[in-house]
């Protein structure tokens, strides 16, 4: 026996209703619609399967699309070697080690640092990054590769923190205590109870904070340098993709770019799939 | 005992270091701002700023209302549903969608399939299709914290169901709700990636066409001299920073209630 409701609390519902239906509508148009894309330009691509194959990319072709995927893997790469270990070790410390009034504020400013736009990280590599490096690493401009993999690196770090704090709070905080009252110390709780308990969910962690800032474009944009030739031969799926989408006439050309749009969102996909999987895994 | 130590040393140091990053890039900045030389100013800020402005207000005013709408239908109607598992596993796929690829459906689409042209029509809706899934997965959490001895008394006073989330359960999760989207906003007012795509523009041609942002302009003007670059980033960062951390004080409030 529930109150009738008002034509006004009807017509809310349906619009909740519709409200729902176009979501899942426009989220599922956006990956179909890139992918669908990638894959037109894979299944008869205009300048053939040969040119999409080749191990080059250039002007005027052949458009080669695993140069740049293996330049964003390369990124992809460098970045976790340094940005995992940091990452989990800093939230390691903040959870376990740092003292309490410390803890709470260094969780606000890596959420906070969450929140920094990418375009902003990757000017603030121009300007520091990469003339350091061109000063200590004799990298001609340094811009490419290495600039590439620190500042990307330092993008990944605050998923990687947060992922990894989640990961250890899952840890029963009795587990830990239990090990300090067998005498342990700290450190090695952390070591004995706390790293093999968490381990799939911190790799997971570090997986995919590394994996969104990978298919960040404006990072790489602004320190890869715009010489996609030589120096630090940086050439990615993202930079590829903004710098020559907006202006390929060629169908060729045009093709290739889908095609790496399409890799692009197939690898974010990917991402969260193995995010939506982790986060569901019971423990 | 001396492993325990140098472990101890090592964890200490990833977190100094990353203390030491965030203080090297603000600082990089600052100084940035301070000892750059003044150069001519490149026309088009006001263009940018009423670029972005516009943007982000037309993605909220799309993706808000249809995001929220998602949100509370997962947790109120779907929870344990088909419909809304499969929903919720899209959600969190397509979260991990890099914004550039959103910028490749812009320009296929909202530009060429449409018709809009490169305009802020065109950029603001490309960026509230970024900002659904968070919009969604934040309500969902949000509206999932309303403890259910709330809807069981409404129910029990005989509330319909949608009685029961428009008058009981939506105003107690609004600040949830609201930090949400904050957060989307943030991203919002930063995001660059797609609007390359869609075609923005430093400075309208004489044409008269065209649109900008700021995010955009920081990226054009990157290289550039003067101190327009560092006040670009050091004035993006602080509004996304503020805007996220007041979203998130609103989010983690809302729980204790």
């Amino acid at each position: 026996m529930s109150a009738p409701m008002t034509p006004a609390e009807r017509l809310a519902e349906r619009g909740l209703f519709l409200a729902t239906g176009v979501t899942a509508f426009a989220l599922l148009a956006v990956p179909v619609a890139v992918c669908g894309l990638g894959l037109g330009g894979l299944a008869r691509p205009a300048g053939g399967l040969s040119s999409l194959l080749a191990l080059r990319w250039q002007e005027p072709g052949p458009h080669g699309v695993l140069v740049p995927l293996a330049g964003t893997l390369l990124v992809g790469l460098g970045a976790s070697l340094w940005a995992a270990p940091v990452g989990i070790g800093a939230a390691t410390w903040i959870r376990w080690l740092a003292p309490a009034r410390v803890r709470r504020r260094a969780r606000e400013v890596a959420s906070a640092l969450a929140a920094v736009p990418p375009v902003v990280a990757g000017f603030v590599g121009l300007i520091a990054v990469a003339p350091l490096l061109a000063r200590i690493g004799g990298v001609p401009d340094g811009r490419g590769l290495p600039a590439a993999v620190i500042v990307v690196g330092a993008l990944a770090l605050p998923p990687v923190i947060a992922g990894a704090d989640r990961a250890m709070a899952r840890v029963p905080r009795r587990r830990f205590d239990a090990a300090l009252a067998l005498g342990a110390t700290r450190v090695q709780a952390i070591r004995a109870v706390i790293w093999p308990v968490a381990a799939v969910d911190l790799a997971s962690a570090a997986l995919l904070g590394v994996g969104r800032a990978l298919g960040d474009a404006m990072v790489v944009l602004l320190v890869a340098g715009d010489d996609h030739g030589l120096g630090g031969p940086l050439r990615t799926l993202t930079t590829t993709i903004a710098l020559e989408l907006p202006r390929a006439v060629d169908p060729e050309h045009r093709d290739a770019l889908y095609v790496a749009a399409g890799a692009l969102a197939l690898l974010g996909l990917l991402v969260g799939a193995a995010r939506a999987r982790t986060e569901r895994a019971p423990s | 005992m001396t492993a325990d130590r140098a472990l101890r040393v090592a964890l200490t140091a990833c977190a100094a270091l990353v203390a030491a990053l965030v203080v090297l890039a603000v600082g990089a900045l600052v100084v940035g701002l301070v000892v750059a030389e003044p150069a001519q100013a490149t026309p088009g800020l006001g263009l940018a700023i009423a670029g972005t402005v516009q943007i982000v207000g037309i993605a909220l005013t799309v993706a808000a209302p249809l995001g929220v709408g998602a949100g509370v239908f997962l947790a109120e109607y779907g929870r344990l549903g088909p419909p809304a598992h499969m929903l919720r596993a899209l959600v969190q796929q397509v979260a991990s969608i890099p914004a550039l690829v959103h910028g490749v459906f812009g320009l296929a689409v909202f530009v060429g399939l449409l018709g809009l042209g490169p305009t802020v029509a065109a950029a603001g809706l490309a960026v509230a299709l970024l900002l659904l899934p968070g919009i969604v997965e934040a309500t969902e959490v949000a509206v999932r914290r309303v403890p259910d001895l709330q809807r069981e008394a409404a129910l029990a006073l005989g509330a319909s169901r949608f009685q029961v989330v428009g008058r009981v359960v939506l105003p107690s999760a609004a600040r949830g709700v609201a930090g949400g989207v904050l957060r989307a906003t943030a991203r919002a007012l930063g995001e660059a990636a797609p609007l390359i795509l869609v075609g923005a523009v430093v400075a309208r041609p004489s044409s008269g066409e065209g649109f900008s942002a700021v995010p955009f302009r920081l990226w054009a003007l990157a290289q550039g001299t003067g101190r327009e670059p560092y006040a670009l980033a050091l004035s993006l960062v602080g509004i996304a920073v503020a805007l996220a951390v007041i979203g998130a004080r609103l989010r983690a409030g809302g729980s204790e209630r």
